[in-house]
């Protein structure tokens, strides 16, 4: 039931994040992908892992009430965490692009 | 501001302090943790959940470090690395932003998207770093550093016909130059035909002189340039085996070369090399066609070439 509570509370601020977040929980693992909030908050410090890992704007001290509300986290001890990669962007300036072309290779299987 | 240049066998680091730059390398090298003494001297790295080694001492049980998929994984914890370590700890370096190379043949979006995804947001000891990432083609770095000074400016008289040979661990990169730009459509990558070729023949050598005897690549590369190896406690001799390998793979180097762009260095102004490879070809002149030694033009520092050139594609001045 605890973490039936937690979970629930993760969600309510989840649903209202980024894209990336919404197109996590998409892929039906809303359970995993709150247990592995916890997880990274809890092996972090200030909860600054939390807000790495996933590339938005998390307030850690929401997971920190969380867990004074009752987490027991020895429930999330299994499960395995990998932080989610953000997407970022080529940055080459168009001056330094400007000095070369034609490099562009057919994908690799 | 850094330009990075994570090879197969080194990473090559060049910064910007102050308006002087600096460069450092160090080997890529990586193994998971394992708690013995080989550990008591090193840094360790938290990275994807596990506990990393990067070291800078050779060991016979670290993992192959001459894949796309080795560097695309442990990009970020290599950087990392080359953030913290100990070289740049009392630099004043401006801004965060990343210039990094790709292998001509892996510079595609596949590769180029994972890359900058990577190192956007390096996460490792619970550490976040963010920079703004620019990926160019491998050798590639090498035009930027002969065609730009250190404040990014073009340097006259260099916007000419040319070769770049960047001659890598694992890959030859040959780069054609027109006009002084680099055009992708002739240029291309050679697997294999880097120093690794040198480090197999000589690994067999030694195999075979020490009944089954392995040795790590990062000990039989610098072993190419000492031209001696550690074994039993005893420094042995390489010299003429190691001239012997060195003459058949520049031939092997050459023969690939002179086939298919031979009608370009015919025609150039240059023939630039540079890698750390290009330490090797530069001490065996003598052993290229004539037509490659009347142009060839070696840069100062040649394995550093490249990471001075992404770090000047950053200070390019439109």
């Amino acid at each position: 039931m605890v973490r039936e509570k937690i979970t629930s509370k993760i969600q309510v601020k989840l649903d209202s994040a980024t894209s990336d977040i919404l197109n996590l929980l998409s892929t039906n693992v809303r359970g995993q992908v709150a247990r592995n909030a916890f997880l990274m908050y809890l092996r972090s410090v200030e909860g600054r892992q939390f807000y790495g890992a996933f590339g938005i704007d998390l307030e850690a001290e929401m997971v920190r009430k969380g867990l004074s509300e009752g987490a027991e986290p020895d429930l999330f001890e299994q499960v395995h965490v990998e932080p989610q990669k953000i997407h970022g962007k080529d940055t080459t300036s168009d001056a330094a692009s400007s000095l070369f072309r034609g490099f562009d290779r057919t994908q690799k299987a | 501001m850094i330009g990075m240049d994570i090879g197969f066998g080194d990473v090559k680091v060049a910064y910007l302090d102050g308006v002087e730059i600096k460069a450092f390398k160090f080997s890529n090298a990586i193994r998971l943790k394992q708690g013995s003494m080989l550990d008591a001297e090193a840094s360790e790295y938290e990275f994807l959940g596990k506990s990393f080694i990067v070291t800078p001492n050779p060991h016979v049980n670290n993992m192959p470090t001459t894949t796309i998929d080795y560097l695309m994984r442990y990009s970020p914890l290599l950087a990392y690395r080359a953030l913290k370590g100990p070289e740049m700890k009392d630099a004043v370096i401006k801004g965060n932003k990343i210039a990094v190379g790709l292998p001509i043949g892996y510079f595609n979006e596949k590769y180029k998207t994972e890359l900058v995804n990577g190192l956007t947001r390096v996460i490792v000891n619970k550490d976040v770093i963010d920079s703004a990432v620019s990926v160019l083609p491998q050798a590639v770095g090498i035009l930027f550093d002969f065609r730009l000074n250190e404040k990014g400016r073009s340097i006259k008289g260099t916007d000419i016909d040319g070769v770049i040979l960047d001659v890598g661990y694992n890959t030859v990169d040959v780069v054609i130059m027109e006009k002084g730009e680099a055009v992708g459509d002739e240029s291309d990558m050679l697997p294999g035909a880097g120093i690794t070729w040198a480090v197999q023949a000589l690994q067999k050598v030694l195999k075979e002189r020490w009944a089954g005897y392995n040795t790590s690549d990062q000990l039989c590369k610098e072993a190419l340039l000492t031209r001696s190896i550690r074994f039993q406690g005893e420094v042995v001799d390489l010299s003429i085996k190691i001239d012997e390998i060195m003459e058949n793979y520049i031939e092997h180097l050459k023969y690939l070369i002179d086939s298919k762009w031979g009608k370009y260095i015919n025609s150039s102004e240059k023939l630039i090399v540079a890698g750390g490879g290009a330490y090797y070809l530069k001490a065996n002149q003598h052993l290229l066609p004539e037509s490659f030694q009347k142009v060839l033009h070696v840069p100062e520092a040649p394995e550093f070439s490249n990471a001075r050139g992404y770090l000047k594609s950053l200070l390019i001045r439109g």
